[in-house]
């Protein structure tokens, strides 16, 4: 199993004088998934954009460690796949051929990581292999050879979220970062989102999960309340 | 991502109905009142540079900024190294940039007889000098439609900031191209005047393009 933890420490951020995350702090390890809870405009987003390194923090550390090797956010993008609003694949290009570019790119950050000396990536024969039949399971997967030669364009905002969780999974993340995930995706994707989130967790993953609905997820381990005044970090179940 | 952006080129069109329409209209514009007017080498060469340059920079803030405005340019960010996306993205310039020339510069034989006469030495030298300068003048396009995506007034934007940039450039290659035609010897200046255009460009664009896409 890999050793895979996830290490947030006093995480804040603030846009000019408003402070939109404060002091975040957690400590996530493998199979744990973080729920990140609160209002419209209650900085999930921002949390998620952080830990990506999409978003500059004001303040804190976040350290992605991997079997024992500690990665800033940018460094850990190879072993990451997320689900962002603010991400969109290209209208363009057809459903297939966006799973293969997001798949061949991934595949060259994994060879970036492992000539670096960072030989994890391969050591643990993750990463993502390029061959037909493996995209085409992924489609299959997803619910997605239906709509594969279709351009992005003419797609149900719901396939496309069954998409970006698809260009998501591409290469097996150990962190799957999931901003608002169930938006627009009717049962039968939820459940395939289900699905993921439950295989990137017994792989030994980290899912980080951010909604406005608390209900939506039963089985995750930390609860992050950014809706409350004082924000805090509980082991669901112990402390919420 | 250099066949994601042409494939994306192909099926929008919008750089060739864009830089290479208003290449043409304004070439086609500036040979109808040059027919009235006495232009020497160096008025046609300024006026043949003139319509590339403003037709490339008129497409090229699009490959930046309908990647923000799609919100396809996070996805990159998450998969892609700055290195590989401004290469990919110099590449589709060029090599649309190329087209454009390559297009011009055959009105240029049929409507004002430049090779005439020309040699196929002095054509090749042409050619290379315009195929330089070209690199140049991409290269220096792209790193500023990469800095001017985020920001409102794009279009103004990129005019603004490319013509200082890209004078030292152009006045070189205009010269050029005159000499070339009147079957002068390129100075040896000039092209390492383009070398070191070049060299800067790329070392600007090396360290400055990670943090402009970051």
């Amino acid at each position: 199993m890999v050793d895979v933890q996830l290490i947030v420490s006093n995480l804040s951020k603030w846009y000019g004088r408003k402070n939109v995350l404060n002091g975040i702090s957690f400590h996530a390890r493998s199979g744990d998934c973080v729920l990140v809870v609160g209002p419209n405009g209650s900085g999930k987003t921002t949390l998620v954009m952080c830990l990506l390194g999409l978003v500059e923090r004001s303040a804190g550390e976040i350290k992605f460690i991997v079997n024992g090797i500690s990665y800033t956010p940018e460094e850990a993008l190879p072993f990451v796949g997320a689900v962002l609003e603010a991400c969109e694949p290209y209208e363009e290009l057809t459903a297939y051929e966006n799973l293969t570019l997001f798949a061949s790119l991934k595949l060259l950050q994994h060879r970036h990581v492992a000539e670096n000396g960072f030989t994890i990536a391969s050591k643990l024969k993750r990463g993502c292999s390029l061959n037909k039949g493996s995209l085409d399971e992924l489609m299959e997967k997803f619910q997605l050879a239906h709509y594969a030669d279709q351009p992005v364009s003419s797609l149900s905002s719901g396939i496309r979220q069954r998409l970006k969780l698809a260009i998501a999974c591409v290469a097996n993340p150990l962190f799957l970062m999931l901003d608002e995930p169930t938006v627009n995706l009717d049962s039968s994707g939820r459940k395939l989102l289900a699905c993921a989130v439950k295989e990137v967790r017994g792989n030994g993953g980290i899912v980080v999960w951010t909604t406005c609905d608390e209900g939506e997820v039963e089985d995750a381990t930390f609860l992050i309340n950014l809706g409350e005044a004082d924000m805090h970090l509980a082991h669901k179940g112990i402390e919420s | 991502m250099l066949i994601k952006e042409l494939k994306v080129e192909w099926r929008t069109k919008h750089n060739i109905m864009s830089g290479a329409g208003f290449g043409v209209i304004s070439f086609m514009l500036v040979s109808m009142i040059s027919v009235r007017s006495n232009f020497d080498r160096m008025g046609y060469a300024m006026l043949f540079w003139l319509s590339l340059t403003f037709a490339a920079l008129l497409s090229m803030p699009a490959t930046f900024a309908k990647e923000e405005e799609k919100q396809t340019a996070s996805m990159l960010r998450l998969v892609a190294s700055p290195s590989s996306v401004f290469l990919a993205k110099w590449l589709h310039n060029t090599i649309f940039t190329y087209a454009i020339l390559l297009l011009l510069f055959s009105l240029a034989m049929v409507m004002w007889g430049w090779g005439e006469g020309l040699s196929v030495k002095f054509l090749l030298w042409l050619a290379f000098m315009m195929m330089f300068v070209v690199l140049g003048l991409t290269m220096c396009g792209t790193l500023l439609s990469a800095m001017i995506a985020r920001a409102k007034a794009r279009s103004q934007l990129m005019v603004i900031l490319a013509f200082p940039l890209l004078l030292p450039l152009l006045i070189p290659a205009v010269e050029c191209t005159a000499l070339c035609l009147s079957r002068g010897v390129l100075p040896f200046t000039h092209i390492f005047w383009f070398a070191l255009y070049m060299s800067i460009m790329v070392l600007l664009s090396l360290t400055l393009f990670e943090h402009i896409w970051r």
